[in-house]
Protein backbone atom coordinates (compact mmCIF):
# COMPACT_ATOMS: atom_id res chain seq x y z
CA UNK A 1 0.00 0.00 0.00
CA UNK A 2 1.66 3.26 -1.31
CA UNK A 3 -1.46 5.90 -0.48
CA UNK A 4 -1.27 7.83 2.37
CA UNK A 5 -0.24 6.40 5.80
CA UNK A 6 2.58 3.84 4.51
CA UNK A 7 1.75 0.64 6.17
CA UNK A 8 5.03 -0.86 7.70
CA UNK A 9 5.39 -4.42 7.41
CA UNK A 10 8.44 -6.05 9.24
CA UNK A 11 9.47 -9.66 8.03
CA UNK A 12 11.09 -11.06 11.13
CA UNK A 13 7.65 -13.13 11.92
CA UNK A 14 8.08 -15.44 9.10
CA UNK A 15 10.66 -18.00 10.46
CA UNK A 16 7.94 -17.64 13.80
CA UNK A 17 5.18 -20.33 12.76
CA UNK A 18 6.73 -22.96 15.42
CA UNK A 19 7.19 -20.64 18.27
CA UNK A 20 3.89 -18.95 17.86
CA UNK A 21 2.26 -22.61 17.75
CA UNK A 22 4.00 -23.43 20.84
CA UNK A 23 3.29 -19.89 22.49
CA UNK A 24 -0.57 -20.22 21.43
CA UNK A 25 -0.56 -23.58 23.20
CA UNK A 26 0.90 -22.06 26.07
CA UNK A 27 -1.18 -19.17 26.81
CA UNK A 28 -4.38 -21.89 26.82
CA UNK A 29 -2.57 -24.61 29.32
CA UNK A 30 -2.31 -26.82 26.73
CA UNK A 31 1.41 -28.02 26.98
CA UNK A 32 1.82 -30.77 29.14
CA UNK A 33 3.60 -29.45 32.50
CA UNK A 34 7.06 -30.94 31.97
CA UNK A 35 6.91 -28.61 28.61
CA UNK A 36 5.36 -25.75 30.32
CA UNK A 37 8.16 -25.56 32.94
CA UNK A 38 10.74 -26.19 30.15
CA UNK A 39 9.30 -23.48 27.93
CA UNK A 40 8.79 -21.13 31.33
CA UNK A 41 13.08 -21.88 31.73
CA UNK A 42 13.54 -20.97 27.88
CA UNK A 43 11.63 -17.67 27.88
CA UNK A 44 13.17 -16.78 31.43
CA UNK A 45 17.02 -17.20 29.46
CA UNK A 46 16.46 -15.87 26.36
CA UNK A 47 18.14 -13.09 24.73
CA UNK A 48 16.63 -9.62 24.39
CA UNK A 49 15.69 -10.39 20.78
CA UNK A 50 13.63 -13.68 21.40
CA UNK A 51 11.87 -12.29 24.18
CA UNK A 52 10.79 -8.69 22.04
CA UNK A 53 9.99 -11.37 19.44
CA UNK A 54 7.85 -13.62 21.90
CA UNK A 55 6.40 -10.17 23.20
CA UNK A 56 5.12 -9.25 20.49
CA UNK A 57 3.75 -12.89 19.24
CA UNK A 58 2.21 -12.98 22.25
CA UNK A 59 0.25 -9.82 22.38
CA UNK A 60 -0.96 -10.48 18.49
CA UNK A 61 -1.86 -14.44 20.03
CA UNK A 62 -4.19 -12.53 22.68
CA UNK A 63 -6.06 -10.78 19.85
CA UNK A 64 -6.72 -13.76 17.65
CA UNK A 65 -7.86 -15.53 20.34
CA UNK A 66 -10.13 -13.11 21.84
CA UNK A 67 -11.49 -12.71 17.89
CA UNK A 68 -11.83 -16.34 17.56
CA UNK A 69 -13.42 -16.66 20.92
CA UNK A 70 -15.99 -13.55 19.77
CA UNK A 71 -16.31 -15.20 16.48
CA UNK A 72 -16.77 -18.93 18.12
CA UNK A 73 -14.11 -19.83 15.80
CA UNK A 74 -12.69 -21.93 19.09
CA UNK A 75 -12.77 -25.60 19.72
CA UNK A 76 -14.39 -26.90 22.88
CA UNK A 77 -11.54 -27.39 24.53
CA UNK A 78 -9.61 -24.11 23.49
CA UNK A 79 -12.79 -22.35 24.49
CA UNK A 80 -13.09 -23.43 28.14
CA UNK A 81 -9.63 -22.92 28.23
CA UNK A 82 -9.68 -19.07 27.28
CA UNK A 83 -12.80 -18.81 29.65
CA UNK A 84 -10.84 -20.69 32.50
CA UNK A 85 -7.34 -18.58 31.68
CA UNK A 86 -7.79 -15.61 30.17
CA UNK A 87 -11.37 -14.06 30.78
CA UNK A 88 -10.43 -13.16 34.25
CA UNK A 89 -8.38 -10.60 32.95
CA UNK A 90 -8.89 -7.30 32.41
CA UNK A 91 -6.41 -6.96 29.65
CA UNK A 92 -8.28 -9.21 28.04
CA UNK A 93 -11.71 -7.86 28.52
CA UNK A 94 -10.10 -4.08 27.34
CA UNK A 95 -9.27 -6.49 23.77
CA UNK A 96 -12.82 -8.50 24.21
CA UNK A 97 -14.69 -4.96 24.47
CA UNK A 98 -12.50 -3.23 21.45
CA UNK A 99 -13.16 -6.11 19.09
CA UNK A 100 -16.62 -5.85 19.54
CA UNK A 101 -17.31 -2.13 19.07
CA UNK A 102 -15.03 -2.94 15.97
CA UNK A 103 -16.83 -5.32 14.40
CA UNK A 104 -20.22 -3.01 15.08
CA UNK A 105 -18.32 0.21 13.31
CA UNK A 106 -17.49 -1.96 10.11
CA UNK A 107 -21.33 -3.34 10.04
CA UNK A 108 -22.30 0.21 10.31
CA UNK A 109 -20.06 1.36 7.69
CA UNK A 110 -21.21 -1.82 5.59
CA UNK A 111 -25.08 -1.04 6.10
CA UNK A 112 -24.05 2.68 4.99
CA UNK A 113 -22.74 1.70 1.53
CA UNK A 114 -25.42 -0.51 0.96
CA UNK A 115 -27.51 2.84 1.68
CA UNK A 116 -25.32 4.26 -0.88
CA UNK A 117 -25.98 1.89 -3.40
CA UNK A 118 -30.06 2.30 -2.91
CA UNK A 119 -30.50 5.62 -3.20
CA UNK A 120 -28.54 5.61 -6.56
CA UNK A 121 -30.97 2.86 -7.84
CA UNK A 122 -34.13 5.00 -6.71
CA UNK A 123 -34.87 7.20 -9.92
CA UNK A 124 -34.80 4.20 -11.72
CA UNK A 125 -37.36 2.33 -9.84
CA UNK A 126 -39.08 5.55 -10.77
CA UNK A 127 -42.04 4.65 -12.62
CA UNK A 128 -42.12 7.24 -15.75
CA UNK A 129 -45.81 7.67 -17.21
CA UNK A 130 -44.60 7.25 -21.09
CA UNK A 131 -42.49 4.14 -19.95
CA UNK A 132 -44.35 2.31 -17.83
CA UNK A 133 -44.67 -0.92 -20.72
CA UNK A 134 -41.11 -0.51 -21.41
CA UNK A 135 -39.67 -0.67 -18.33
CA UNK A 136 -41.32 -4.16 -16.81
CA UNK A 137 -38.12 -6.01 -17.15
CA UNK A 138 -36.67 -3.33 -15.89
CA UNK A 139 -38.58 -2.99 -12.86
CA UNK A 140 -38.73 -6.29 -12.21
CA UNK A 141 -34.68 -6.13 -11.98
CA UNK A 142 -34.79 -3.45 -9.88
CA UNK A 143 -37.44 -4.61 -7.34
CA UNK A 144 -34.93 -7.44 -7.10
CA UNK A 145 -32.19 -5.44 -6.67
CA UNK A 146 -34.23 -3.44 -4.14
CA UNK A 147 -35.62 -6.41 -2.02
CA UNK A 148 -32.28 -8.02 -1.87
CA UNK A 149 -30.63 -4.32 -0.43
CA UNK A 150 -33.53 -4.60 2.14
CA UNK A 151 -33.21 -8.61 3.14
CA UNK A 152 -29.77 -7.65 3.75
CA UNK A 153 -30.27 -4.24 5.45
CA UNK A 154 -32.35 -6.26 7.94
CA UNK A 155 -29.69 -9.13 8.25
CA UNK A 156 -26.86 -6.28 8.87
CA UNK A 157 -29.26 -4.61 10.94
CA UNK A 158 -30.14 -7.80 13.49
CA UNK A 159 -26.25 -8.78 13.49
CA UNK A 160 -25.93 -5.47 14.69
CA UNK A 161 -28.54 -5.98 17.36
CA UNK A 162 -27.07 -9.27 18.50
CA UNK A 163 -23.49 -7.43 18.75
CA UNK A 164 -24.80 -4.65 20.43
CA UNK A 165 -26.83 -7.14 23.12
CA UNK A 166 -22.76 -8.62 23.66
CA UNK A 167 -21.17 -5.28 23.62
CA UNK A 168 -24.07 -4.44 26.49
CA UNK A 169 -22.93 -7.67 27.96
CA UNK A 170 -18.99 -6.94 28.41
CA UNK A 171 -19.94 -3.25 29.61
CA UNK A 172 -21.63 -4.34 32.43
CA UNK A 173 -18.31 -7.27 32.94
CA UNK A 174 -16.83 -3.71 32.75
CA UNK A 175 -18.42 -2.08 35.34
CA UNK A 176 -18.30 -4.44 37.50
CA UNK A 177 -14.67 -5.13 37.07
CA UNK A 178 -14.77 -0.75 37.45
CA UNK A 179 -16.56 -1.47 40.94
CA UNK A 180 -13.61 -3.92 41.77
CA UNK A 181 -11.07 -1.17 40.68
CA UNK A 182 -12.49 1.39 42.79
CA UNK A 183 -12.81 -0.84 45.62
CA UNK A 184 -8.59 -1.70 44.86
CA UNK A 185 -7.96 2.18 44.76
CA UNK A 186 -9.36 2.84 47.59
CA UNK A 187 -7.72 0.02 49.41
CA UNK A 188 -4.32 1.67 47.65
CA UNK A 189 -5.18 4.97 49.38
CA UNK A 190 -5.69 3.72 52.57
CA UNK A 191 -2.40 1.75 52.27
CA UNK A 192 -0.53 4.90 51.61
CA UNK A 193 -2.00 6.56 55.06
CA UNK A 194 -1.84 3.41 57.00
CA UNK A 195 1.35 0.18 56.98
CA UNK A 196 0.07 -2.60 55.11
CA UNK A 197 -1.67 -5.02 56.64
CA UNK A 198 0.79 -7.64 54.59
CA UNK A 199 3.81 -5.97 56.70
CA UNK A 200 1.39 -5.74 59.74
CA UNK A 201 1.18 -9.44 59.30
CA UNK A 202 4.62 -10.32 58.93
CA UNK A 203 5.51 -8.19 61.64
CA UNK A 204 3.02 -10.01 64.18
CA UNK A 205 3.70 -13.58 62.79
CA UNK A 206 7.80 -13.15 62.50
CA UNK A 207 8.57 -10.63 64.93
CA UNK A 208 5.82 -10.32 67.89
CA UNK A 209 5.31 -6.43 66.96
CA UNK A 210 8.80 -5.13 66.77
CA UNK A 211 10.09 -6.34 63.45
CA UNK A 212 11.01 -5.63 59.93
CA UNK A 213 8.96 -3.72 57.24
CA UNK A 214 10.41 -5.66 54.25
CA UNK A 215 8.93 -2.92 51.69
CA UNK A 216 8.42 0.85 52.28
CA UNK A 217 6.32 2.98 49.81
CA UNK A 218 6.86 6.58 49.22
CA UNK A 219 5.46 8.85 46.77
CA UNK A 220 7.28 10.96 44.81
CA UNK A 221 6.78 14.30 43.19
CA UNK A 222 8.87 15.03 40.07
CA UNK A 223 11.53 17.73 40.06
CA UNK A 224 10.52 20.37 38.53
CA UNK A 225 6.97 20.17 40.17
CA UNK A 226 8.65 20.29 43.65
CA UNK A 227 8.74 23.73 45.32
CA UNK A 228 11.03 25.15 47.79
CA UNK A 229 13.69 23.08 46.29
CA UNK A 230 13.27 20.46 49.11
CA UNK A 231 14.54 16.84 48.73
CA UNK A 232 12.13 14.14 49.52
CA UNK A 233 13.80 11.38 52.14
CA UNK A 234 13.57 7.97 51.93
CA UNK A 235 14.27 6.34 54.87
CA UNK A 236 15.71 2.89 54.94
CA UNK A 237 15.53 0.76 57.93
CA UNK A 238 17.00 -2.12 58.63
CA UNK A 239 15.74 -5.94 57.46
CA UNK A 240 13.82 -4.21 54.61
CA UNK A 241 14.36 -5.77 51.15
CA UNK A 242 12.63 -3.34 48.48
CA UNK A 243 11.60 0.22 48.30
CA UNK A 244 9.34 1.27 46.08
CA UNK A 245 8.61 4.70 44.95
CA UNK A 246 5.87 5.76 43.46
CA UNK A 247 6.40 8.41 40.83
CA UNK A 248 3.51 11.03 40.56
CA UNK A 249 3.02 11.67 35.98
CA UNK A 250 -0.11 13.29 36.56
CA UNK A 251 -1.91 11.83 33.57
CA UNK A 252 -1.04 8.85 32.04
CA UNK A 253 0.37 9.08 28.67
CA UNK A 254 2.09 6.42 27.37
CA UNK A 255 1.70 2.43 27.05
CA UNK A 256 4.71 1.74 29.47
CA UNK A 257 7.34 3.79 30.81
CA UNK A 258 10.88 3.63 31.52
CA UNK A 259 12.92 4.65 35.09
CA UNK A 260 16.58 5.03 35.02
CA UNK A 261 18.44 4.99 38.65
CA UNK A 262 21.27 7.48 38.80
CA UNK A 263 23.71 8.52 42.13
CA UNK A 264 25.04 11.94 42.91
CA UNK A 265 28.13 11.25 40.94
CA UNK A 266 25.11 11.14 38.59
CA UNK A 267 26.04 7.03 37.49
CA UNK A 268 23.13 4.65 36.10
CA UNK A 269 22.13 1.99 38.29
CA UNK A 270 19.53 0.36 37.33
CA UNK A 271 17.30 0.81 34.33
CA UNK A 272 13.82 -0.65 34.42
CA UNK A 273 11.95 -0.75 31.14
CA UNK A 274 8.29 -1.30 30.53
CA UNK A 275 6.35 -0.19 33.18
CA UNK A 276 3.17 0.28 33.45
CA UNK A 277 1.33 3.65 35.36
CA UNK A 278 -1.45 3.45 38.08
CA UNK A 279 -3.88 5.49 38.79
CA UNK A 280 -4.51 5.58 42.51
CA UNK A 281 -7.27 8.34 44.03
CA UNK A 282 -7.05 11.54 41.44
CA UNK A 283 -3.19 10.64 40.94
CA UNK A 284 -1.68 8.38 38.38
CA UNK A 285 1.71 6.78 39.94
CA UNK A 286 4.49 5.07 37.74
CA UNK A 287 5.61 2.45 40.47
CA UNK A 288 9.11 1.38 40.70
CA UNK A 289 10.72 -0.76 43.02
CA UNK A 290 14.40 -0.79 44.02
CA UNK A 291 16.80 -3.35 45.97
CA UNK A 292 17.80 -1.94 49.38
CA UNK A 293 21.16 -3.18 48.12
CA UNK A 294 21.71 -0.72 45.52
CA UNK A 295 20.81 2.03 47.69
CA UNK A 296 23.31 4.08 50.30
CA UNK A 297 23.03 7.21 52.28
CA UNK A 298 23.24 8.94 49.44
CA UNK A 299 21.17 11.55 46.81
CA UNK A 300 19.94 9.70 43.52
CA UNK A 301 17.33 10.88 41.00
CA UNK A 302 15.15 8.52 38.93
CA UNK A 303 14.85 9.92 35.12
CA UNK A 304 11.64 8.66 33.63
CA UNK A 305 10.91 8.45 30.20
CA UNK A 306 7.50 7.27 28.14
CA UNK A 307 7.54 4.95 25.89
CA UNK A 308 5.14 5.70 23.07
CA UNK A 309 3.40 3.15 20.74
CA UNK A 310 5.34 4.84 17.80
CA UNK A 311 8.44 3.72 19.67
CA UNK A 312 11.18 4.85 21.32
CA UNK A 313 11.33 7.14 24.44
CA UNK A 314 10.55 10.25 25.67
CA UNK A 315 12.01 12.16 28.68
CA UNK A 316 9.35 12.86 30.71
CA UNK A 317 11.31 14.36 34.07
CA UNK A 318 13.76 13.70 36.82
CA UNK A 319 12.33 12.62 40.02
CA UNK A 320 15.36 13.55 43.00
CA UNK A 321 15.54 11.97 46.59
CA UNK A 322 18.17 11.39 49.72
CA UNK A 323 18.06 8.16 51.03
CA UNK A 324 18.79 8.03 54.74
CA UNK A 325 19.63 4.54 56.46
CA UNK A 326 17.82 3.95 59.90
CA UNK B 1 7.72 -18.57 73.99
CA UNK B 2 9.82 -17.43 70.40
CA UNK B 3 12.84 -16.09 69.96
CA UNK B 4 13.75 -12.46 70.72
CA UNK B 5 12.92 -10.48 68.00
CA UNK B 6 16.55 -8.99 67.13
CA UNK B 7 17.50 -12.54 66.76
CA UNK B 8 14.48 -13.06 64.69
CA UNK B 9 15.12 -10.07 62.89
CA UNK B 10 18.81 -11.30 62.11
CA UNK B 11 17.46 -14.51 60.46
CA UNK B 12 15.75 -12.97 58.36
CA UNK B 13 18.06 -10.90 57.33
CA UNK B 14 20.64 -13.94 56.73
CA UNK B 15 17.99 -15.54 54.65
CA UNK B 16 17.33 -12.66 52.49
CA UNK B 17 21.26 -12.94 51.32
CA UNK B 18 21.24 -16.07 51.38
CA UNK B 19 18.27 -16.24 48.87
CA UNK B 20 19.95 -13.31 47.26
CA UNK B 21 23.35 -15.28 46.72
CA UNK B 22 21.21 -18.44 45.65
CA UNK B 23 19.61 -16.56 43.03
CA UNK B 24 23.10 -15.46 41.18
CA UNK B 25 24.47 -18.92 42.02
CA UNK B 26 24.48 -19.48 38.65
CA UNK B 27 27.12 -16.53 37.51
CA UNK B 28 30.87 -16.25 39.04
CA UNK B 29 31.32 -13.59 41.73
CA UNK B 30 34.90 -14.46 41.46
CA UNK B 31 37.48 -11.29 41.86
CA UNK B 32 34.31 -8.95 42.99
CA UNK B 33 34.55 -6.64 46.00
CA UNK B 34 31.95 -7.25 48.73
CA UNK B 35 30.50 -4.32 47.51
CA UNK B 36 29.93 -5.76 43.89
CA UNK B 37 29.01 -8.63 44.96
CA UNK B 38 26.56 -7.42 46.59
CA UNK B 39 25.63 -5.19 43.59
CA UNK B 40 25.18 -7.84 41.19
CA UNK B 41 23.21 -9.94 43.55
CA UNK B 42 20.69 -7.28 43.99
CA UNK B 43 20.55 -6.77 39.71
CA UNK B 44 20.12 -10.16 39.15
CA UNK B 45 17.42 -10.09 41.66
CA UNK B 46 15.48 -7.35 39.69
CA UNK B 47 16.46 -9.29 36.21
CA UNK B 48 14.95 -12.40 37.36
CA UNK B 49 11.64 -10.56 38.77
CA UNK B 50 11.34 -8.53 35.73
CA UNK B 51 11.29 -11.44 33.85
CA UNK B 52 8.85 -13.52 35.85
CA UNK B 53 6.43 -10.31 35.57
CA UNK B 54 7.00 -10.99 31.37
CA UNK B 55 6.05 -14.45 31.50
CA UNK B 56 2.88 -13.95 33.90
CA UNK B 57 1.67 -10.73 31.73
CA UNK B 58 2.01 -13.24 28.59
CA UNK B 59 0.18 -16.04 29.72
CA UNK B 60 -2.35 -13.27 30.08
CA UNK B 61 -2.47 -11.99 34.31
CA UNK B 62 -3.72 -8.45 34.60
CA UNK B 63 -1.34 -8.32 38.12
CA UNK B 64 2.08 -9.82 36.90
CA UNK B 65 3.76 -7.96 39.53
CA UNK B 66 2.11 -9.35 42.29
CA UNK B 67 2.56 -13.11 41.37
CA UNK B 68 6.04 -12.25 40.24
CA UNK B 69 6.86 -11.35 43.88
CA UNK B 70 4.69 -14.48 45.05
CA UNK B 71 7.01 -16.43 43.18
CA UNK B 72 10.10 -15.47 44.46
CA UNK B 73 8.73 -15.14 47.53
CA UNK B 74 7.11 -18.81 47.68
CA UNK B 75 10.74 -20.09 45.93
CA UNK B 76 12.50 -18.05 49.02
CA UNK B 77 10.25 -19.98 51.83
CA UNK B 78 10.73 -23.27 49.70
CA UNK B 79 13.98 -22.82 49.77
CA UNK B 80 14.15 -22.85 54.00
CA UNK B 81 12.27 -25.60 54.53
CA UNK B 82 14.07 -27.84 52.40
CA UNK B 83 17.48 -26.21 54.08
CA UNK B 84 16.43 -27.17 57.46
CA UNK B 85 14.90 -30.42 56.08
CA UNK B 86 17.77 -31.92 54.88
CA UNK B 87 20.86 -33.34 55.92
CA UNK B 88 22.75 -32.99 52.84
CA UNK B 89 23.79 -29.91 51.71
CA UNK B 90 21.65 -28.06 49.27
CA UNK B 91 22.91 -28.77 45.56
CA UNK B 92 20.39 -26.71 42.90
CA UNK B 93 22.60 -25.83 39.94
CA UNK B 94 20.42 -23.81 37.75
CA UNK B 95 18.31 -21.20 40.00
CA UNK B 96 16.24 -20.00 37.44
CA UNK B 97 14.80 -23.50 36.87
CA UNK B 98 14.41 -23.58 40.52
CA UNK B 99 12.18 -20.79 40.50
CA UNK B 100 10.52 -20.99 37.33
CA UNK B 101 8.99 -24.87 38.67
CA UNK B 102 6.83 -22.15 40.55
CA UNK B 103 5.88 -20.43 37.99
CA UNK B 104 2.57 -22.98 36.87
CA UNK B 105 1.39 -23.19 40.42
CA UNK B 106 1.57 -19.73 41.61
CA UNK B 107 -0.58 -19.08 38.07
CA UNK B 108 -3.01 -21.93 38.36
CA UNK B 109 -3.14 -20.63 41.94
CA UNK B 110 -3.95 -17.33 41.33
CA UNK B 111 -6.99 -18.07 38.40
CA UNK B 112 -8.79 -19.61 41.09
CA UNK B 113 -8.69 -16.71 42.80
CA UNK B 114 -10.51 -14.56 40.39
CA UNK B 115 -14.15 -14.38 39.96
CA UNK B 116 -15.59 -14.11 37.15
CA UNK B 117 -19.24 -11.99 37.75
CA UNK B 118 -22.48 -13.87 36.17
CA UNK B 119 -24.07 -10.96 34.06
CA UNK B 120 -27.28 -10.42 33.48
CA UNK B 121 -27.89 -10.28 29.43
CA UNK B 122 -29.73 -6.58 29.15
CA UNK B 123 -32.76 -5.82 27.71
CA UNK B 124 -31.59 -3.60 25.14
CA UNK B 125 -28.54 -1.36 24.08
CA UNK B 126 -26.93 0.70 26.82
CA UNK B 127 -25.76 4.04 26.79
CA UNK B 128 -22.31 2.94 27.63
CA UNK B 129 -21.99 0.49 24.61
CA UNK B 130 -22.84 4.73 22.92
CA UNK B 131 -19.69 5.75 24.80
CA UNK B 132 -17.28 3.23 23.53
CA UNK B 133 -18.95 3.41 19.80
CA UNK B 134 -17.95 7.18 19.91
CA UNK B 135 -14.48 7.02 21.05
CA UNK B 136 -13.75 3.98 18.77
CA UNK B 137 -15.03 6.26 15.78
CA UNK B 138 -12.98 9.45 17.25
CA UNK B 139 -10.01 7.29 17.39
CA UNK B 140 -10.70 5.72 14.00
CA UNK B 141 -11.17 9.30 12.52
CA UNK B 142 -7.99 10.80 14.38
CA UNK B 143 -5.87 8.30 15.16
CA UNK B 144 -5.33 6.81 11.62
CA UNK B 145 -4.57 7.62 8.62
CA UNK B 146 -7.01 6.89 5.66
CA UNK B 147 -5.38 4.04 4.33
CA UNK B 148 -5.45 2.33 7.92
CA UNK B 149 -8.79 2.91 8.41
CA UNK B 150 -9.56 1.57 5.24
CA UNK B 151 -7.80 -1.64 6.14
CA UNK B 152 -9.15 -2.33 9.21
CA UNK B 153 -12.90 -1.54 9.17
CA UNK B 154 -12.19 -4.25 5.49
CA UNK B 155 -10.57 -6.85 7.93
CA UNK B 156 -13.82 -7.02 10.07
CA UNK B 157 -16.45 -7.80 7.26
CA UNK B 158 -18.23 -10.68 6.74
CA UNK B 159 -18.08 -13.97 8.90
CA UNK B 160 -16.85 -17.30 8.83
CA UNK B 161 -15.41 -18.48 5.35
CA UNK B 162 -16.93 -14.86 3.97
CA UNK B 163 -15.05 -13.47 5.99
CA UNK B 164 -11.80 -15.58 4.98
CA UNK B 165 -12.23 -14.75 1.63
CA UNK B 166 -12.37 -11.15 2.58
CA UNK B 167 -9.47 -11.06 4.27
CA UNK B 168 -7.32 -12.85 1.28
CA UNK B 169 -9.44 -9.69 -0.77
CA UNK B 170 -8.30 -7.29 1.53
CA UNK B 171 -4.76 -8.87 1.35
CA UNK B 172 -4.39 -8.54 -1.79
CA UNK B 173 -5.97 -5.13 -2.57
CA UNK B 174 -3.11 -3.55 -0.06
CA UNK B 175 -0.14 -5.70 -2.17
CA UNK B 176 0.65 -7.15 1.42
CA UNK B 177 0.73 -11.28 2.60
CA UNK B 178 -2.77 -12.52 4.14
CA UNK B 179 0.17 -13.25 7.05
CA UNK B 180 1.27 -9.49 6.62
CA UNK B 181 -1.87 -8.03 7.24
CA UNK B 182 -2.72 -9.80 10.20
CA UNK B 183 0.06 -8.06 11.76
CA UNK B 184 -0.47 -4.94 10.69
CA UNK B 185 -4.15 -5.16 11.87
CA UNK B 186 -2.70 -5.82 15.15
CA UNK B 187 -0.74 -2.78 15.59
CA UNK B 188 -3.53 -0.76 14.15
CA UNK B 189 -5.56 -2.41 17.01
CA UNK B 190 -2.87 -1.70 19.57
CA UNK B 191 -3.02 1.67 18.45
CA UNK B 192 -6.85 2.01 18.74
CA UNK B 193 -6.96 0.37 22.03
CA UNK B 194 -4.79 3.09 23.26
CA UNK B 195 -6.99 5.88 21.96
CA UNK B 196 -10.17 4.15 22.55
CA UNK B 197 -9.33 3.39 26.42
CA UNK B 198 -7.48 7.01 27.00
CA UNK B 199 -11.35 8.59 25.75
CA UNK B 200 -12.86 6.74 27.86
CA UNK B 201 -11.41 7.62 30.95
CA UNK B 202 -12.11 11.25 29.89
CA UNK B 203 -15.51 10.57 28.94
CA UNK B 204 -16.46 7.75 31.55
CA UNK B 205 -14.03 7.03 33.87
CA UNK B 206 -15.42 4.20 36.15
CA UNK B 207 -16.51 2.25 32.94
CA UNK B 208 -12.64 1.62 32.53
CA UNK B 209 -11.44 -1.79 33.47
CA UNK B 210 -8.82 -1.93 36.49
CA UNK B 211 -5.39 -1.54 35.37
CA UNK B 212 -3.35 -4.09 35.90
CA UNK B 213 -0.23 -3.18 37.19
CA UNK B 214 -0.27 -2.20 40.80
CA UNK B 215 1.77 -4.27 43.17
CA UNK B 216 0.42 -7.28 45.39
CA UNK B 217 0.34 -5.95 48.72
CA UNK B 218 -1.53 -2.83 47.47
CA UNK B 219 -4.44 -5.16 46.29
CA UNK B 220 -6.96 -6.17 48.47
CA UNK B 221 -10.15 -8.43 47.86
CA UNK B 222 -13.16 -8.67 49.16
Amino acid sequence: MKTGHELKVETHYKNSGLLEGKLRRYILGQLTQQDEERFDQRLMTGDDEFLQEVEEITELLHDELVEDYVSEKLSAAERTAFELRLLPSRKISEKLMLDRALRVVARRKKISLAEHLRGWLHPVLMPAPVAVCTSVLLLAGGWSVHRIGLLQGRLDEAASRQTSLTMAQASLRSQVDAERQKNDALARELVVAAPRPADLKQRLTSTGGQGIVAVASFILKPGSRRGGGQTARVAIGSGQILVELKLDVGVDEYPSYRAALYDSSDSELIVEGKIRAVPAGNSVYVPVQLPVQVLRADDYQIRLSGAPASGGFLMIDSYPFRVTRQ
Amino acid sequence: MGEPADRQAARERELEEEFLAFLNSDRSEVGLTPAEVVNHRARRYVEIHARLVRLFAWRGCHEPEFLADRALDRAKQTLKKRDSSETEPRDIPNPVGYVCSFVRFIFLEWLTEQRTPELPIPSGKSDVDEVALDCLDQCLEGALGPEERKVICEYYQGQKRAKIDNRKEVAGRHNLSVNALRIECHRIRRRLRTCVFACMRLKRPEMIPGNSAFPSEDRTRA
